[in-house]
């Protein structure tokens, strides 16, 4: 049975009453519910203690941002030593993060960029997902992100790229259907070209969101709830991901609010609909 | 180009810093995604820094002085502590005397230690235009003394 979650951003006790008792899973970003004490990242005791609780009724996930995997210089250490945090803390079902990059030397983008394709990223991204997978004895899932700009081209289509970060790995994917929506709308695959070269026996996860469009590009902003298209290309993308264990609808904290905790639980609530049929 | 230069690359065309002699980077500059990607990563700012410093906004806005503030701040950190901090401290750094005990009193309230904030005016005249965003704050009266501290109840008093 694929279970069915949504991301949890921290402090918020309404959606934690309202919200979450409808998600068998609740994705965790370590980079949204730490803070700055004495001038280094830590997760508050309370957070730690607030996820413990959560975890009686729910499986946890950690889900990150601010790894940067495919910088050329380094990954985030800093980032790690939170995900060390939680993985020592509590019972985390898996990790995952994004295959992009959000820092060049060490200076933050404010943004999340994509790699070009190419042999030099490849081995570099491996090398890294395998020191995770060795750090943690959890599996560990890479999700493709949106891009913006111009297709980074390289040596590898989008697809086969994260096919052979798997091959050589043996990691998991996380497919975002509402990325692969903004990839498509700004021109740079078709769906049926990704989904039809995509391993996705190693799909683990399917995210599922909405956002908005900004001059004509889709962008992901994760701001309102699903539409019905993305909805109906995940009834069409379950039975062929026969090891997806969760999909998850993923909301930014900021426009929690302004969706109203109502239409999130109910977002929820459609989300297992198509799911459990 | 390799991926380190790539990715320095990218980093300084979204900065605004340079354009990179190359074709990618070169079709990048041109883009749409370019301007899309700077007024999102300037619109987390201002949203986080909204939230986070609502005062300092408030009265930088009242004063039109917002956007020179946050260009001034050199702050990349993702943590909106680190990032609030610079910001308040470009706000201090302005020749607005207002403003600078604003920014303070804002910095005191994010600090765990007790703070003495002066003030020009007023500061209840000012903090209570502030927060209702209706009114331009009006720095009225004699010169008062605030002390700042997390153990106070309402966080800060008149001395």
């Amino acid at each position: 049975m694929i279970a069915t979650g949504i991301n949890y951003e921290g402090r918020d006790p309404r959606f934690v009453e309202t919200v979450l008792p409808l998600a068998e899973v609740v994705e965790v970003t370590p980079d949204a519910i730490a803070t700055i004490r004495d001038g280094r990242a830590v997760i508050p005791a309370e957070t730690i203690d607030e996820l413990r609780t959560i975890a009686r009724g729910a499986r946890l996930t950690i889900h990150g941002v601010g790894l940067s995997i495919a910088s050329a210089d380094a990954m985030n250490e800093n980032y790690l030593t939170l995900v060390d945090e939680l993985m020592s803390s509590l019972d985390v079902a898996w990790h995952s993060e994004h295959l992009g990059y959000t820092t060049v030397d060490g200076e933050n983008l404010g943004t999340m960029l994509v790699p070009p394709r190419t042999d030099e990223a490849l081995d570099l991204i491996c090398s890294r997902v395998e020191s995770i997978q060795r750090r943690y004895a959890k599996p560990f899932l890479l999700e493709h992100v949106v891009n913006l700009f111009p297709d980074p081209g390289g040596d590898y289509t989008a697809a086969g790229f994260l096919n052979e970060i798997v091959r050589r790995t043996g990691c998991g994917l996380i497919l975002d259907l509402y990325n692969l929506e903004c990839d498509v709308h700004n021109e740079l695959c078709t769906s049926s070209e990704f989904l039809d070269e995509l391993e996705l026996e190693a799909v683990r996860e399917i995210h599922i969101a909405n956002g908005t469009i900004d001059r004509g590009l889709r962008v992901d902003v994760h701001s309102r709830v699903t539409r019905d298209e993305t909805l109906a290309t995940l009834r069409e993308v379950l039975p062929r991901t026969p090891n997806a264990e969760a999909v998850i609808f993923e909301m930014l904290g900021p426009y929690v609010g302004p969706t109203g905790l109502a239409a999130i639980a109910n977002e929820l609530r459609r989300v297992r609909e198509v799911v459990q049929r | 180009m390799n991926l380190a230069e790539h990715q320095r690359a990218m980093r300084d065309l979204i900065a605004g810093r340079a354009i990179a002699n190359d074709p990618y980077i070169e079709q990048a500059s041109r883009s749409i995604g370019l301007d899309v990607t700077r007024d999102t990563i300037r619109g987390w700012r201002v949203f986080r820094l909204g939230q986070s410093c609502r005062l300092t906004t408030a009265i930088l806005r009242a004063r039109s002085r917002f956007d020179e503030v946050l260009d001034a701040v050199q702050c990349s950190s993702p943590f909106i502590e680190e990032l609030s901090r610079a910001f308040l401290e470009s706000a201090i750094a302005l020749d607005d005397d207002l403003i600078a005990t604003v920014a303070r009193f804002e910095l005191a309230l994010m600090g765990d230690e007790e703070t003495i904030v002066d003030w020009p005016c007023d500061p209840y005249e000012v903090l209570a235009g502030l927060l209702s965003g209706t009114d331009t704050p009006v720095c009225a009266g004699s010169p008062h003394r605030t002390l700042v501290s997390r153990a106070m109840p309402g966080r800060f008093r008149l001395i």
